[in-house]
């Protein structure tokens, strides 16, 4: 890596995104240099990347991927992300996860996130199958409330085909656009989930993983003092904020299945709009998947200690927009005043640079 | 066969076992009452404990000793007025503050059997038993350790010996790794200096110890370095006392798997360099001949395992590679280059990299059964991205 005297390019102080896009999406990068990185679209065209200072002190730089090589030399996994990401015409959580899910399919992460990548596929296909199958219920359901899941297949699937024939002309559509209607729902709700739906989807899965790293990180920080009893208090504050509001913006989202006439007319004429709703919950977790990975991967306290620094490093920032989001006021100032408090300790950042290639490539297969 | 050499014997013999065996190996080892010599057996295994998550039972004298570890020694190779701590010595001394701390030590040792390794038993349980030490260990110090006969070691040797503990233990949880970053040089400062108070035993062993296993060696090392320089002829010896142990300690921890060398690399390279220019003739030379015989010993070992560890498996691959033997050729590919990477700070850069690139080369070329992503991959590691996108260029 060049020295810092080398970089020729301009440090942002200060990151307070207000808004989620502003604040760009977690990209899965390999080079230990990259971690915390986050994408967003360009200014001009293509994309910018958020990099926090490779020095370890405060402020980020905002930087093309030219740029990105006067600070590090990017593994190959990194250097087809960002082709791939130059061709994207949205940056969104979902679509850097299915761009990171081919690469990891492809190899570039190792034999590991290569198997990884092709079970989770195959786990994916099934899911939106089963969601399908529960979004035609609970239509059912709510056209007939006398109808029940226990009832034999052949019964359910007569009285499907009756819900849909029913609610197609009231809705201005044929029956097989409501049955691709709930196919494409599908995948949109195969992450969220329904509610009550065990096991749980994708997002209320990240969402317990959260909640454990924030009991344990908690107890932590009350039982330690010095900088990891301070990182951990970060991290504790920043998954319960993400938490309060990701939460609810689950339970608003699924709260959508509760109507799914009115789901369906939504969706009809205006998808796009539906879709980037829904995605509010992976935008909110954005970035604490790793963070989770961090803290289960340390088996012994020494892990552990090690594992906060890196940890209280990663706390997403919360943009205001959140507090127009779910509706309420929300507090994101007290986060940045925690991590203003909090030293970061940064002796991760150097030495065994290829071990901590090989570290970051098996979190992304167990992340895929 | 003599018993040093059966144990070495076994112990090479235990190296190549698989990870059941090497489990109940240390199992065996952490199990008996008194593990003294029968460490050795498992300390070349160091690295493979860790990489298959074997924990490391801790009993109550382990605990107590563990800030200690890099300065213990067999009694046979222990001189008076060394910075070392002869092994025969930690019995009495557990049994002493054991038998000061009466039933306190009971939740202690039931807590300890709960601890999974020695790394959380150090973090949870070490500074409560650290600090709780320090007492009765100074009371022994001055009025005699019961049953230090026993130990074989010279009765003068009793009190010195056991203060030098204490001093360690006592300032262990502001120096160790798990100590707080803010104002560790005013920590070290104090500590050594409260040492060198006592004698300059406990202040080598303090200095030992620290440079072993703090966080930031370098630091520890100016400290020490500007109060030998700043303090009688007695410090003088102390330090190079110091060094030796230390040089010892790095010269036989290089020796781990490549990954774990090359940390060990990284904190001699730093230590060598902080050092260079300072302390006397004898230092400097001392230093200069560890620097010399450690890029020697590094560019030899990347050049040979290069051929060992990674073409001559590579070439023995059959069709098709499994993932285990992929994966394998990749952490060794892995830990070179980090060994490489931190021993060129001490020399040789152009000598790593002709041998990773002579390597990654031969790699391109090998018929091999490696699929041509893996094949990247592999090239990657050894020469760069630049040398890996080439592989899947040439597709």
């Amino acid at each position: 890596m060049p020295s810092d005297a080398a970089i020729n390019l301009p440090l942002v102080q200060s990151f307070h995104p207000t808004t989620f896009l502003e604040r760009g999406v977690a990209l899965p990068f390999t080079t230990p240099a990259l971690a915390n990185s986050r994408g967003r679209p360009g200014e001009r065209d293509g994309f910018d990347l958020i990099v926090p200072n490779p020095s370890g002190g405060r402020g980020v730089y905002i930087l093309g991927w030219d740029g990105v090589r006067q600070l590090c030399r990017p593994t190959m996994h990194d250097a087809h992300l960002a082709a791939r990401l130059a061709a994207l015409r949205g940056i969104t959580p979902g679509e850097i996860r299915r761009v990171e899910r081919e690469l990891l399919a492809e190899g570039l992460a190792g034999r590991d996130g290569q198997v990884a990548a092709r079970s989770t596929a195959a786990a994916d296909r099934q899911d939106r199958l089963v969601t399908n199958f529960r979004l035609l219920l609970a239509l059912v359901h709510q056209l007939d409330p006398t109808a029940t899941a226990n009832a034999p297949p052949a019964e359910i699937e007569q009285r499907a085909r009756r819900s849909l024939a029913s609610i197609a002309p009231k809705l201005n559509r044929t029956t097989e656009a409501i049955a691709a209607a709930l196919e494409d729902l599908a995948g949109v709700f195969a992450p969220l989930g329904l509610p009550e739906q065990a096991p749980p989807a994708r997002i209320p899965r990240l969402l317990a993983g959260l909640r454990l790293v924030q009991l344990e990180t908690a107890d932590w920080a009350r039982q330690r003092g010095g900088d990891d009893g301070g990182q951990a208090a970060l991290v504790a504050a920043g998954a319960d904020l993400t938490l309060t509001c990701a939460a609810q913006s689950l339970r608003e989202v699924q709260g959508a299945t509760e109507d799914m006439v009115g789901l369906l007319r939504g969706w009809g004429t205006g998808p796009v709009a539906i879709a980037t709703r829904l995605a509010r919950p992976e935008w909110l977790l954005d970035g604490w998947e790793p963070i989770i990975l961090l803290w289960r991967g340390a088996a012994t306290d020494p892990e552990r200690i090690a594992a906060l620094a890196e940890m209280a490093a990663l706390v997403p920032v919360m943009p205001r927009e959140v507090a127009n989001w779910l509706g309420m006021d929300v507090d994101v100032e007290a986060l940045s005043r925690i991590r203003r408090s909090v030293k970061l300790n940064q002796d991760w950042r150097t030495g065994q640079v290829f071990a901590r290639i090989a570290r970051n490539e098996h979190m992304r297969a167990l992340a895929a | 066969m003599s018993g040093a050499a059966e144990t070495r014997a076994l112990a090479r013999a235990l190296s190549a076992a698989e990870g059941a065996r090497i489990a109940r190996a240390v199992a065996l080892v952490d199990a008996l009452p008194e593990r003294g010599e029968a460490d050795a057996l498992i300390a070349p295994l160091r690295g493979r404990l860790a990489a298959l998550r074997i924990g490391r039972r801790v009993n109550f004298g382990r605990l107590l000793f563990l800030p200690l570890d890099p300065v213990i020694v067999p009694a046979r190779d222990w001189q008076p007025g060394s910075a070392h701590l002869p092994r025969t010595a930690l019995a009495p001394l557990i049994a002493g503050v054991r038998a000061a701390l009466g039933p306190a030590a009971v939740p202690l040792c039931q807590a300890l059997a709960e601890c999974p390794d020695a790394g959380t038993a150090g973090a949870r349980l070490g500074p409560a038993l650290w600090s709780q030490a320090v007492a009765p260990l100074r009371a022994m110090a001055a009025s005699g350790v019961p049953g230090w006969e026993a130990t074989g070691l010279p009765a003068a040797a009793a009190a010195p010996l056991t203060h030098g503990v204490a001093m360690v233990l006592e300032a262990w949880p502001g120096l160790g790794p798990l100590a707080a970053n803010a104002d560790r040089r005013v920590l070290a400062e104090a500590a050594l200096r409260q040492a060198a108070a006592v004698s300059p035993l406990a202040w080598s062993l303090m200095a030992a110890v620290a440079l072993a296993r703090a966080p930031d060696p370098v630091m520890v090392a100016q400290v020490a370095v500007e109060q030998a320089e700043t303090s009688g002829p007695d410090l003088h010896r102390a330090m190079a006392q110091v060094l030796e142990v230390t040089i010892a300690g790095l010269e036989r921890d290089a020796a781990a798997p490549a990954a774990e060398a090359a940390l060990t690399v990284r904190r001699a390279a730093q230590l060598v360099a902080a050092l260079a220019d300072r302390g006397g003739p004898a230092q400097r030379a001392a230093l200069g001949g560890f620097a010399l015989r450690l890029d020697a010993s590094c560019r030899a070992r990347v050049a040979a395992e290069c051929r060992s560890e990674l073409l001559a498996p590579l070439a023995a691959l059959t069709v098709p590679a499994s993932h285990a033997s992929v994966n394998g050729l990749e952490a060794t590919a892995r830990g070179l280059r980090d060994l490489a990477q931190e021993a060129r700070r001490i020399g040789g850069a152009a000598a790593y990299d002709a041998a990773l690139r002579d390597t990654a080369e031969q790699v391109r070329n090998a018929a091999t059964a490696l699929a041509r992503i893996d094949r990247a991959r592999l090239v990657e590691i050894l020469d760069g991205p630049e040398a890996g996108m080439a592989v899947l260029a040439a597709a």
